[in-house]
């Protein structure tokens, strides 16, 4: 993704919808994320923003909603996981947002409260990979579902 | 006075004798006899030295040195040409090594004729095979290491308040799929194991939507799709 669509698609909508609250954004090590173009579109649309540790997947609390929504369009949706030529691109976005509606809230707030978890067993890995991270690059990366 | 015995003839003895005369050659006797006739030895003299037998020389001299048994079955149903195709339309592409082995003959018309096993016998013989895909690997780098270090020493004393204000976003590719195990076609050997696109593919020319969302405050945030540009 480019900067500039970037952009367009993100930082003009968080714009808005930060507006008013002390919320602090963050984004991952993506090529259009960190450029010099993106830093200065985060200060121009005033997004207060953390510098986030690269590489750092298990400590991105929404990494872990991406599994919960997979295994829900596995569960639900046989073909677009057997025959996913059979799926025009239309449905894949029907389903995808169904199962991202689908995620409870209680899970999105348990993952909150974990956070102080994850970051301990970061740094009981002093830094290195966390047997979470392992397990999220085995879900996530490996797949066809999601790039 | 007790009669002699009848002689009987000693059948066992003579059989003996003649089955000794025809031992099969091992594979020590058939190189020793290839090498006495590259160095040009007489017949006659290669019979008397080696106890063999003019056919066994003959065998010998024609025949592999041991039984090539894999040589035997049906032969396979892919010939060169054919094989030479299927390899060329593998490497095209770093999205045909993750194709099945069983959907080649649906997206290979020179091909179509095939079926599964025709396809895996003809990869095995070029040397390939199916191995799960790697996934990419951590980073082992000191600075990423220390960087992430650093992070969670300070981010393990934020209050409830303030992890609950952080925003959460990512976005990904959906294009459909299994997002379990991933299989690739590599070769046996394992020379190929660890090439870019063996390792890791983009899918980059493959119509998608691109979901990007938001987590903040224990609840879903926006959420939004686009088209891949």
């Amino acid at each position: 993704m480019k900067s500039s669509t970037y952009d367009t698609y993100i930082l003009a909508r968080v714009q808005e919808w930060i507006e008013g609250t002390d919320w602090v954004w963050m984004q991952d090590g993506a090529s259009s994320h960190r450029s010099k173009e993106t830093q200065r579109n985060l200060l121009r649309r005033a997004i207060r923003s953390i510098r986030w540790p690269r590489y750092s997947p298990d400590l991105n609390l929404i990494e872990h909603v991406w599994n919960w929504m997979k295994n829900y369009i596995q569960k639900h949706y046989w073909q677009a996981r057997y025959d996913v030529a059979k799926v025009p691109l239309d449905q894949l976005k029907a389903i995808i947002w169904e199962a991202w509606t689908a995620v409870p809230d209680s899970f999105i707030d348990s993952l909150y409260q974990s956070w102080w978890r994850r970051c301990q067993n970061v740094i009981d890995a002093k830094g290195g990979a966390d047997k979470i991270l392992i397990e999220l690059e085995i879900a996530s990366f490996s797949d066809n579902l999601w790039t | 006075m007790a009669s002699p015995s009848p002689e009987i003839p000693d059948s066992q003895d003579s059989a003996l004798s003649f089955n000794s005369s025809i031992q099969t050659t091992s594979r020590d006797d058939r190189i020793a006899i290839r090498t006495a006739l590259q160095f040009g030895v007489p017949l006659p003299q290669i019979q008397d030295v080696l106890g063999v037998s003019k056919s066994q020389i003959r065998y010998a001299r024609t025949h592999p040195l041991t039984p090539q048994k894999s040589k035997r079955g049906r032969k396979p149903l892919l010939r060169t040409p054919q094989k030479k195709t299927l390899e060329t339309w593998l490497l095209q592409s770093p999205s045909h090594r993750r194709i099945p082995y069983r959907q080649i003959p649906l997206r290979l018309p020179d091909l179509s004729s095939f079926r599964n096993k025709a396809i895996t016998t003809a990869m095995r013989s070029m040397g390939y095979t199916r191995r799960t895909s790697i996934k990419k690997g951590f980073s082992d780098d000191p600075l990423v290491i220390a960087e992430r270090l650093a992070f969670a020493e300070e981010a393990i004393r934020w209050d409830r308040n303030r992890v609950y204000r952080q925003i959460f976003s990512d976005e990904v590719w959906s294009i459909g799929g299994v997002h379990t195990v991933s299989y690739v076609t590599v070769k046996e050997d394992g020379s190929d194991r660890y090439l870019p696109e063996t390792v890791k593919h983009k899918y980059s020319k493959a119509p998608a939507w691109m979901f990007h969302s938001t987590i903040v405050d224990g609840h879903k945030g926006p959420a939004i799709f686009w088209e891949k540009e």
